[in-house]
């Protein structure tokens, strides 16, 4: 009896071994995706460029059971906005056309970094366009050589056409590609340019790397000066005078800074101007300024104006200037501590139980489905009606 | 003088902008309540005469290839202590293959406008369909376009249309490197061969999608920069991803069913979720963000005020993070899990398939 119930669990043993065998072993990214042999500190989906202190979530692979099916009540925000639409709480200087890298890992285990970005985001012509390349040791962060490597641009109006130039460097490791349009190329390059590089290792790998820029004119008006700053209703306004070259939709934009570059808020104006001069004033809401504490006098800085081309696809930004107005000696407590009353439409509604809606075709759904529910339905439960074109098995992969 | 080039490579680059298809309003749903949602899908070509599903028929985006029930009916549906209030479901369908989503935000912009003043200018609405007012609700790339729309200022009668919160399902608010770094051509290592070209395909760059290619991460971030996102004047929703096993990053399942929840829509979960770990991602938003362009919470502001998020100083609008979907990407727009009943009702919805708390909390 015993030494039956000893091949008992032996064949137990022996059929979990080869059970445990049987499954399918985990290639490299899947160990990758497990994060096996890899520490916290190293593992391939820590975010080091993160300056959240903990982050959220499951390391891949992990396994997580499915959550229990348990009815929440998400949080929703305290309250609406307190500021007017056009005013921003500002939490740090934005700079206007500034660029971003775009990374790729070269591995699994993200032994290195392929960074590019154009040198601007946005490109004002007849600039030459500029793209940097660098490739970093992901621990060391220290510069690493590129053997080979091409960027290729296409403009929005180039017919397809790809214009290419070659990285080069100074011995920096930080690789440039120029491209400088001439007047029959320029008009085809305005707008989203996007670009990729073909970049060779030293170790003989290549990789191909995306990125996108804006390659513009300036925009049809200019701001010109005569600056003017005056407390309005609580609200802090600054105006100043614009030369228009040609009609258009414009906006004004501009960032506020305390004396001592505490950031304070961001404003846009969005104007249709006619050509000739015209006089703007940005509008910074009162609390906004009353909340950051932060006495004048203020800094009006990062103003520039845009013109939305919207045949062409893209928004033409001017040039940015840097220190642009110093305002009188407000002190905080001089604006306005009230919130944003958003106004009420006045006009009737259009519904779909307006006149003029009667008669439109009916939805494409006359049923719906609904769940099971603890209050009781107005009605009986309805059945799904389905499209004829809505065909199970036919669809779009998911995304 | 420019070099032409005439290297194989040139052949890579996404195709121009010329040939994209203009935007469509699909009608779906009648409610009781006075209300109207609009749905964005996210980077697909819905537009008009588009071939595949959803050419013409953006509902098709939303729908669950295994039950071929759409979400934008428990979307649109709000339980109460009276019984059920229900609100009508439109949805735009446009372009977002051929175009970047600058172009594409033009398209559904007018399309809106149409909407609103009950004309056919943009082509999207012969049958002549108006509403004063509506919701928004944006998916993946889709808020990355309804973002654009509130943020840049240039459609302020929009944003004065709209009523309550834009709701941002998994939405692309800060693009994605997936965008580069699936661009990735290892021609040596192959080190994400196996998975690399079905991702490829799915993402579009097998033919170089012109809508994948201006969602990177640096283009997303640099119109941020310019206050052309990042920059909205009322709460966005944003609901992102957990991430973990069976879900975005699935590597636990090994392509098999689900988890064993019985849940369909299983796809290549496997493939998502060891190409997410291999390009160096955490779960949580950054998963999405590799292979669906979405990151999904970038916002400025990480104190109670926003709800969490992570610090860009870029995005200085209004952005709570409303709450992390265990569904994946795909789940998200779908809601698979409604085959296991997870139903809203008058406690609350199930996070797990995000259009519940839609229906439920963004009436």
């Amino acid at each position: 009896m015993r030494r039956m119930a000893a091949g008992v669990a032996i064949l137990a043993v022996a059929a979990a071994l080869l059970w445990m065998m049987s499954r399918r072993a985990p290639t490299p990214a899947a160990r990758a995706a497990a994060g096996e042999d890899e520490d916290d500190a190293t593992a391939p989906w820590s975010d080091r460029s993160s300056p959240r202190a903990s982050r959220a979530g499951t390391p891949p692979g992990k396994m997580v059971p499915p959550p229990p099916a348990v009815i929440e009540q998400p949080a929703m925000p305290h309250a609406r906005p307190p500021y007017s639409p056009d005013t921003f709480r500002l939490a740090a200087e934005i700079k206007p056309g500034a660029a971003e890298w775009d990374e790729t890992p070269s591995d699994p285990n993200g032994t290195m970094v392929l960074r590019l970005r154009p040198t601007t985001y946005v490109v004002h012509a007849p600039a030459p366009i500029t793209v940097e390349l660098e490739v970093l040791d992901d621990k060391t962060r220290r510069h690493q050589p590129v053997a080979r490597a091409e960027l290729q641009l296409r403009g929005p109006g180039d017919g397809g056409n790809v214009h290419s130039a070659d990285f080069g460097d100074d011995g920096s490791m930080l690789y440039r590609a120029t491209l400088q349009p001439d007047d029959r190329e320029r008009p085809k390059m305005y707008g989203h340019v996007m670009g990729q590089a073909q970049v060779q290792l030293a170790n003989g790998k290549v990789y191909l790397l995306a990125t996108n820029l804006v390659y513009s004119v300036d925009p049809g008006a200019r701001v010109v000066g005569e600056y003017a700053d005056v407390i309005r209703d609580g609200d802090l306004y600054i105006g100043m005078t614009l030369a228009v070259d040609h009609g258009g939709l414009y906006q004004v934009r501009g960032e506020l800074f305390g004396p001592t570059g505490e950031p304070i808020a961001e404003s846009r104006l969005v104007r249709t101007l006619d050509a000739g001069r015209a006089r703007a004033e940005l509008h910074f809401f009162g609390k906004a300024i009353s909340d950051s504490g932060v006495n004048g006098p203020y800094e009006l800085r990062d103003l520039y104006v845009v013109e939305h081309l919207s045949d062409a696809g893209y928004d033409a930004i001017g040039p940015l200037i840097d220190d642009a107005w110093r305002t009188q000696p407000y002190r905080a407590a001089d604006f306005s501590h009230e919130e944003y009353q958003p106004s009420q439409p006045t006009a009737a509604p259009v519904t779909a139980s307006s006149p003029s809606q009667l008669e439109k075709p009916l939805p494409l759904y006359g049923a719906r489905t609904t769940g099971p529910t603890t209050t009781p339905l107005s009605s009986p439960q309805p059945t799904v009606a389905l499209h004829p074109d809505v065909v199970a098995g036919s669809l779009p992969p998911g995304r | 003088m420019l070099r032409v080039t005439a290297l194989f490579l040139a052949l890579l680059l996404p195709a121009v902008a010329s040939a994209a298809n203009g935007p469509v309003l699909q009608y779906l749903y009648g409610g009781n309540s006075g209300e109207t949602l609009v749905f964005i899908h996210g980077k697909a070509n819905c537009g008009r005469g588009a071939g595949g599903a959803c050419g013409d028929n953006p509902v098709a985006y939303f729908t669950n290839g295994a039950t071929g029930a759409n979400a934008l009916n428990e979307a649109t549906i709000q339980y109460a202590g009276s019984g059920v209030r229900t609100a009508e479901a439109f949805a735009v369908g446009y372009d977002l293959e051929n175009q970047g989503f600058w172009d594409a935000t033009n398209d559904v912009v007018a399309c809106l406008r149409d909407f609103l003043s009950g004309q056919n200018a943009s082509g999207c609405n012969p049958n002549g369909y108006q509403r004063s007012r509506f919701r928004l609700v944006g998916h993946s790339a889709g808020a990355t376009v309804l973002d654009r729309i509130f943020s840049s200022g240039w459609w302020p009668d929009i944003v004065a249309a709209t009523d309550g919160y834009v709701l941002s399902v998994q939405g692309a608010l800060a693009g994605a490197r997936s965008a580069s770094a699936l661009y990735n051509v290892d021609g040596q290592g192959n080190w994400v061969t196996g998975f690399v070209s079905w991702i490829a395909g799915v993402l579009g760059w097998e033919n170089r999608s012109t809508g994948a290619a201006s969602l990177t991460r640096g283009a997303v971030l640099g119109e941020a920069n310019n206050g052309f996102a990042g920059h909205s004047p009322v709460w966005f929703m944003k609901v992102t991803t957990t991430g973990g096993s069976c879900s975005a990053n699935n590597s636990g399942s090994g392509g098999e069913f689900w988890c064993g929840t019985g849940v369909d829509e299983h796809d290549n979960d496997f493939e998502l979720g060891a190409a997410c770990a291999s390009v160096g991602y955490s779960s949580d938003d950054d998963c999405d963000g590799i292979l669906w362009m979405y990151d999904s919470d970038p916002t400025a502001f990480t104190d109670s005020s926003r709800n969490g998020g992570k610090y860009r100083s870029q995005y200085v609008g209004y952005y709570w993070h409303w709450f992390a979907s265990w569904a994946n990407h795909s789940h998200g727009r779908d809601d698979a899990y409604t085959t296991l009943g997870d139903w809203q009702n008058t406690s609350g919805c199930y996070t797990r398939s995000p259009l519940t708390c839609v229906g439920q909390f963004g009436l």
